[in-house]
């Protein structure tokens, strides 16, 4: 039971934001007068819940191992110290995490702007976040490690 | 060191580990932070598997003593 209810919970925005180094994403997140695409989502609703874990894992069970096993070199380097401040994604935002709400989308498949690069957003040659971006807030060096 | 004390100790031992075990989990059932279940997966889990297998081992061992087994 407490494994179970430990690796719902831990997908959980406040479970994220309980590491320091997680709090401006997760304030800026929270932020209704945010404009960063991660606060768009929060504020609208686009996502109901666990919103950090559902756009940084990937989809099905291996998506969710993998999650697991990053979230596990995350608490690592945290408790370690060995991390660098400001916080970076490790690999470049893929496509297919946003696709996977939005891919089947009528509205995205029929939009006059995305029409002519489509395949290059399905392909993953051109990222999401090329016009959609910032997800988050850029993080200041001198933030307390 | 006789035998019986021997298994006492050994279920004296299980029954801490146990216990270890059981805080970890109502810890992680209260507040599930990643690094409290890290610690609950890492450390309470096989605390409480080496717990049953000393639990196993007791029983065995006092079953043999009455020539059970």
């Amino acid at each position: 039971m407490t494994f179970a209810h430990g690796l719902e919970s831990t997908t959980t925005v406040s479970a994220c934001g309980s590491c320091h180094v997680m709090t401006p994403f997760v304030r800026d997140l929270q932020d209704v007068k945010s404009d960063t695409l991660a606060a768009t989502h929060f504020k609208n609703r686009f996502i109901r819940e666990s919103q950090c874990y559902t756009c940084h894992s990937d989809y099905g069970l291996g998506g969710t191992l993998r999650a697991k096993f990053a979230g596990l070199g995350h608490v690592w380097r945290y408790t370690t110290g060995l991390y660098e401040v400001p916080i970076k994604i490790a690999q470049p935002y893929p496509n297919f995490r946003c696709l996977g709400c939005h891919g089947e989308s009528q509205r995205f498949l029929n939009s006059a702007t995305m029409k002519p690069i489509l395949s290059e957003l399905m392909s993953g040659e051109t990222s999401c976040l090329t016009c959609h971006g910032p997800a988050h807030p850029e993080q200041k060096k001198e933030a307390r490690r | 060191m006789t035998d019986q004390p021997r298994r006492l100790r050994l279920l004296r031992i299980a029954l801490v580990l146990a216990l270890v075990f059981n805080l970890m989990a109502l810890l992680v059932l209260v507040r599930a932070t990643p690094i409290l279940f890290t610690l609950f997966m890492f450390l309470a889990q096989p605390l409480f598997a080496a717990a049953l297998i000393l639990l196993v081992g007791a029983v065995l061992a006092e079953l043999r003593v009455r020539r059970v087994l």
